[in-house]
């Protein structure tokens, strides 16, 4: 069992508001996030449950967009700053430009990309210009993937990936937002992956409290991703009180 | 249709879909790849066509708008009379064949019209399974009695109230259940839209239409006129004529309210590429990326995205895209009422009124082909609270 897993907690940017994109950061960076999860607002979310939903409606009327997110992201420094994780679907991707994306994301404060749309098959021609821009692209892993297609995709991002990186195991069938269990099967995919790699398997999808981040990381994972939960804790939450709810929250993850 | 690369047309389709339903994909690839030719599944595939769905449908000479333009032979083929009262069907049988042979007992299915809808909740009592069909608020208000047919027919509808609570999103909100229930479903895509190998699926089912108009045809027509949403009525009967030179073909997509204030469906004459449902293709949407909301008088148009083969068939010059406006679609569905007796759908309208700007420029011996994709009695509530009725 890893002693020191990593947490990643992810939040939609610009949501509840545009203004507390840097307050949340640094609540998150300061209060034992590893790396931070950004969410780039789509008006079609097709990985995500109704919270997720509702935060990049939010977000995306409050006029957030790939180029808000680097120009406000861009006087960062790592030393207040976990870094950053761009989650971004496809298209505004797409639309802004594949390798100015990679040009433009400010470094070394961003770590890597998830692209939830973009499998294997169709990230292949993507990957140089990752190794080249020094951004990883974080592959996911699903319950649904098999051995043969687990190997590809640990080839294929290792071989272009620099030292480090992760693989991103979706807990279970499904999209995000809160589960009440886990099936047996993840210990297995994450024993399975693990045969594969010697990278961190960090699972996200439906983890929402200490009780469920304890149970995945006995089964072997090496990080967990708090998406929905977190996002849920700031829609119930007026916004001068969010801050300090959230880092009650995520603190509750500090005996990880 | 070429394709250089698995699931592509050109640069446009791909599989743009989280992993969890990859392994879907593929399996459903081999099995349409190993049934499509299989005899006896073509063999159980034409006799419900025939017995069941009412195939072939009639070409039929329609001789007084022929004789009101006085210039080409006018023939439409009658799709509207399939069992369900539109092509759609034709796709859900070979689909729900398909996914007997997957061993899936639960069907879903997204719904704008809920002409697709309906045919889907019709093959699901046929084959007795399991069915939940997807369908905006918006759509389910203007099209009520699909809605109460569904119902009837033992289908379950879910309401979708997110985004723009039409078409797109009723299709956002099934691929979501087709995540998170994709070992036990099928999702059956009632157009040529969505990732490979839908597109590819869904043209293989709807070509029926095309290959009945050759036969029923001594000469290959001049024009064929089809209405584009996603695109499904029109690939189904341009297919098989889509190498030859001296058909010409005519896609006719929704152009709603005006192409000048957003307010419309023209998604290859005013949309750019980009991602959405799972293939790259002919989008409306903002420079950020995200999709705009679409608008048309048909529900069955009111999309913001085309399918693949659609947008290379456009960049390649071998389809004409025209758009029609909601007023134009409304005139030409009394149009037709009066002149044939044959109500058509308000999709179907679409093509129809194209032949206003389309036969002035004909020839005396040119024979033109509309696609008559569905009828119009789930419309007549729409058409009866335009106020557009009593015109003509």
């Amino acid at each position: 069992m890893n002693k020191n897993p990593l947490l990643i907690p992810y939040i939609t940017a610009g949501f509840p508001a545009k203004k507390l994109f840097l307050p949340i950061l640094k609540t998150l960076s300061e209060n034992s996030a590893d790396f931070i999860e950004v969410g780039m607002p789509h008006s079609d979310p097709l990985a995500d449950g109704h919270v997720i939903q509702h935060s990049s409606k939010v977000a995306l009327e409050n006029g957030v967009t790939l180029k808000w997110i680097i120009d406000t992201s861009r006087d960062l420094h790592l030393r207040e700053i976990k870094p950053l994780i761009l989650f971004s679907y496809l298209n505004p991707v797409l639309q802004y430009g594949f390798e100015k994306l990679l040009k433009d994301l400010p470094k070394p404060l961003f770590y890597g990309l998830i692209i939830p749309d973009l499998p294997l098959e169709e990230a292949e021609k993507y990957l140089p210009l990752f190794k080249k821009h020094k951004l990883h692209l974080i592959p996911l892993v699903a319950p649904t993937t098999n051995k043969e297609k687990i190997k590809k995709i640990v080839r294929a991002y290792c071989n272009i990936s620099l030292s480090d990186g992760f693989i991103y195991l979706v807990s279970a069938i499904g999209v995000t937002g809160a589960r009440q269990y886990f099936s047996k099967d993840l210990k297995n995919k994450i024993k399975e992956i693990k045969s594969y790699t010697t990278k961190p398997v960090v699972v996200g999808f439906g983890i929402s409290n200490l009780k469920q981040a304890k149970e995945v990381i006995s089964y072997g994972a090496d990080g967990i991703v708090i998406g929905s939960a977190l996002i849920k804790i700031l829609m119930e939450t007026k916004n001068n009180k969010a801050i300090l709810k959230l880092k009650k929250f995520i603190r509750s993850f500090k005996n990880k | 249709m070429k394709t250089r690369q698995k699931g592509y047309f050109g640069k446009y389709g791909g599989q743009f879909v989280p992993e969890t339903i990859m392994p879907a994909l593929e399996e459903l690839e081999i099995t349409f790849n190993k049934y499509k030719n299989d005899k006896s599944f073509k063999a159980e595939l034409d006799l419900l066509l025939k017995t069941y769905v009412g195939r072939p449908t009639p070409l039929y000479f329609a001789k007084r708008l022929t004789e009101h333009y006085r210039k080409a032979k006018i023939f439409l083929k009658r799709e509207d009379l399939c069992h369900t009262g539109a092509h759609k069907i034709n796709n859900c049988i070979g689909q729900a064949l398909l996914a007997k042979k997957l061993g899936k007992k639960r069907i879903i299915a997204e719904t704008g019209a809920g002409q697709h809808g309906l045919a889907t909740a019709t093959v699901c009592a046929l084959f007795g399974l399991e069915c939940e069909i997807y369908m905006g608020a918006v759509d389910i208000k203007r099209q009520e009695l699909n809605v109460f047919k569904m119902q009837l027919l033992g289908a379950q509808v879910i309401p979708v109230k997110s985004g723009s609570r039409t078409l797109k999103d009723a299709t956002s909100e099934a691929i979501r259940d087709w995540i998170t229930n994709i070992k036990t479903t099928h999702y059956i895509i009632g157009s040529t839209v969505g990732p490979h190998p839908y597109p590819a699926i869904v043209s293989y089912f709807q070509s029926v239409i095309g290959d009945e108009l050759k036969k029923q045809l001594k000469k290959d027509p001049d024009y064929i006129v089809a209405c584009v949403g996603g695109g499904s009525n029109s690939m189904g009967i341009f297919y098989p004529y889509l190498n030859f030179e001296n058909t010409r073909l005519i896609g006719v997509e929704a152009g709603g309210v005006s192409l000048k204030n957003g307010h419309h469906a023209a998604t290859l004459t005013l949309g750019k590429p980009g991602v959405l449902h799972g293939s790259y293709s002919y989008l409306l949407q903002d420079k950020n990326g995200i999709i705009k909301e679409a608008h048309s008088i048909s529900a069955g148009l009111d999309y913001p995205g085309v399918g693949p083969q659609h947008a290379y068939l456009k960049d390649k010059n071998i389809v004409q895209y025209k758009n029609i406006s909601d007023k134009e679609a409304l005139q030409a569905f009394n149009f037709l009422s009066k002149m044939e007796g044959i109500i058509p759908a308000l999709e179907s309208s679409h093509a129809v009124a194209y032949l206003k700007y389309l036969m002035p420029k004909t020839k005396k011996n040119e024979v033109v082909v509309v696609n008559l994709s569905g009828r119009g009695d789930k419309d007549i509530n729409t058409v009866k609270s335009s106020g557009l009725n009593s015109n003509s």
